[in-house]
């Protein structure tokens, strides 16, 4: 190669990393526009108390212990006090006992005015038609779970599932089945909680919510109805999803 | 510029040589009986002999049961059309379900599975029987596991799908089996292609078949002998112990409707309806000469039907004509 080729090819590779450099994104320069990470945090509790798995609670009178609380998150929208919304359509949250913090993504928000989101899995994802949950890899919450969150007979998630044991005889121990599995696209929930919280200048965010599970059995007598698989009892699962949007608060 | 063309050609031929050996099976054609559809056959799970053979190793493996005692092929048996003799198929430790064993013979063609349509797909259907507590009552990923620990198993599921075996891994195989199991070289289709004729009588239970009268081809139509429907044939009054497609519908209207089942093969899949509740062809075509119970939800077309002795006669030779007797004695199958 000459030494006007080696020039030549110099100037180009030059170019190329001029023209290179000059179409980087600008998303770098939104670091101090306002834009924070918003994480959501849950805090399960059982008549206010923190909950603790298979302790035994006073649900409504009955005696009741609690090894499974697993739900879907869903459809998560952000308001603020213009009322403008920020969306997370995409996210699909489990939230068990165990698994209580999410992050959401970036928002430029001033003021967080409200949180609504769905209990439950959106219709398209909970069909299985696109994609089912054998598909998914372990990572994605809608992939196979343990406990099972999938439905095999009618394909499709519980949408919210509680397992433990209720005191059905009166003799001050929990032994009888508590089963609430509730999904099917009717019985995905919207939940609305006021924030009213100021966004503050740090990195990160966090919208704090209490899940109280005993106010999912408010007018529930969990002595004489504590299994449904939502089919199969349909109106102790309407119960329970007219319920579901009481039991978050703002912590 | 000819070193180029030399150094482009040398990258070439390495890139060939180095290129790692894959195995590509080479996709199996399903043979369609004439008058059939062609069948679906998902992009993700082409059909191949040996992930058709994989399927079948696991449809007849009691491994695939929590206490090895129950495979498929324990309630879908090749003789009875993959149907079971028995009302209800016993599960692990005897346990009983409530629905009867569905014929697998020409499951390839089904749109909706599951007697309620919970399951949109045959690739994922099989989840149901495995995880199911009164049937197999296995977790699947505990199957998984378990199949995963035979080296024969391992090493056919990767050669399959270049994985071990999952959950998608072992429905898909079951699936692939399961959707060569085309019915369709009976009497009836012989004599519809020309091959053959009907009797006299089977000509004339036929013709009560499609006819205004007994309107059974309402509902049994097409070439698979259903409109794939869910209808509320007025078997009870009182459908608390299964509601059908409501369980899945959560709608009260769905109460006590089932999938139209196909009529291939009917001569074999006794005992009959949702729940195995009719001995009999007979004691079938007795409940829809009754016109059936009142319930709400009972399907209009379902009206008593003056059908005399030699009618009802008629129309049970016919069913029978129905019956393939080369589908359950293929080899392919066992």
């Amino acid at each position: 190669m000459t030494l006007r080729s080696k020039v030549n090819v110099a100037l180009i590779l030059a170019l190329f990393a001029f023209a290179w450099t000059s179409c980087d994104n600008d998303d770098d320069d939104n670091a101090s526009d306002g834009k924070t990470n918003l994480e959501l945090q849950l805090n399960y509790t059982v008549n206010g108390e923190a909950f603790e798995a298979d302790a035994v609670y006073d649900i409504g009178g009955v005696k009741t212990s609690i090894n499974v609380a697993n739900f879907y998150i869903s459809n998560i929208r952000v308001m603020n006090e213009d009322s403008e919304m920020t969306m997370f359509e995409d996210l699909n949250l489990l939230a068990t006992p165990e698994n209580t913090t999410f992050e959401l993504g970036e928002v430029d928000v001033d003021h967080y005015h409200m949180i609504r989101f769905n209990v439950g899995v959106q219709p398209e994802e909970n069909s299985q038609t696109e994609t089912d949950f054998t598909s998914r890899p372990a990572d994605d919450p809608l992939a196979m779970q343990t406990p099972a969150m999938h439905w095999n007979w009618n394909a499709g998630y519980r949408f919210l599932r509680v397992d433990g044991l209720v005191d059905a005889d009166g003799d001050g121990t929990p032994s009888d089945v508590l089963e609430i599995h509730i999904g099917t696209d009717n019985f995905l929930t919207e939940a609305a909680v006021m924030v009213h919280k100021d966004a503050e200048d740090v990195d990160k965010n966090t919208i704090e919510l209490e899940f109280d599970l005993a106010k999912l059995f408010t007018n529930v007598d969990l002595a004489t109805e504590s299994i449904t698989h939502t089919g199969d009892k349909p109106e102790l699962a309407v119960k329970i999803k007219d319920n579901i949007p009481t039991t978050f608060t703002k912590k | 510029m000819k070193q180029f063309s030399y150094i482009f050609l040398f990258i070439i031929i390495l890139a060939i040589a180095c290129k790692k050996e894959t195995n590509t099976p080479q996709e199996v054609r399903l043979e369609i009986p004439d008058g059939f559809p062609t069948p679906e056959i998902p992009e993700n799970n082409p059909l191949t002999q040996s992930k058709i053979n994989l399927g079948k190793r696991l449809f007849y493996d009691t491994a695939l049961s929590i206490d090895s005692t129950i495979a498929c092929g324990s309630c879908h048996k090749q003789e009875f059309a993959f149907a079971d003799n028995k009302s209800i198929s016993p599960g692990i430790e005897g346990k009983l379900g409530f629905r009867n064993a569905p014929s697998l013979s020409n499951v390839a063609f089904v749109k909706h599975f599951n007697k309620d349509g919970g399951v949109p797909t045959l690739d994922f259907q099989a989840l149901v029987p495995i995880e199911d507590e009164f049937e197999m009552g296995m977790a699947i990923q505990d199957l998984a596991n378990r199949l995963n620990e035979d080296p024969t198993y391992k090493s056919s599921f990767e050669n399959n799908f270049g994985d071990v075996a999952t959950a998608f891994t072992i429905t898909r195989a079951l699936a692939a089996f399961q959707r060569t199991m085309i019915s369709g070289n009976s009497k009836y289709d012989k004599v519809m292609r020309g091959e053959a004729t009907f009797s006299a009588q089977e000509q004339r239970g036929y013709d009560l078949f499609t006819s205004e009268k007994a309107k059974c081809s309402t509902c049994h139509s097409g070439f698979n002998f259903t409109s794939g429907e869910f209808i509320n044939n007025g078997l009870y009054l009182n459908y608390s112990k299964d509601t059908g497609r409501q369980r899945v519908t959560i709608d009260s209207a769905d109460i006590g409707k089932f999938r139209v089942p196909s009529l291939r093969n009917v001569e074999l899949t006794a005992p009959y309806m949702h729940d195995g509740s009719l001995a009999s062809l007979e004691e079938v075509i007795a409940h829809y000469i009754s016109g059936g119970q009142p319930h709400p939800n009972k399907s209009s077309i379902l009206q008593p039907i003056a059908l005399n002795g030699n009618e009802t006669a008629d129309l049970l030779i016919f069913l029978k004509t129905l019956t393939d007797t080369e589908f359950i004695n293929n080899s392919d199958f066992q």
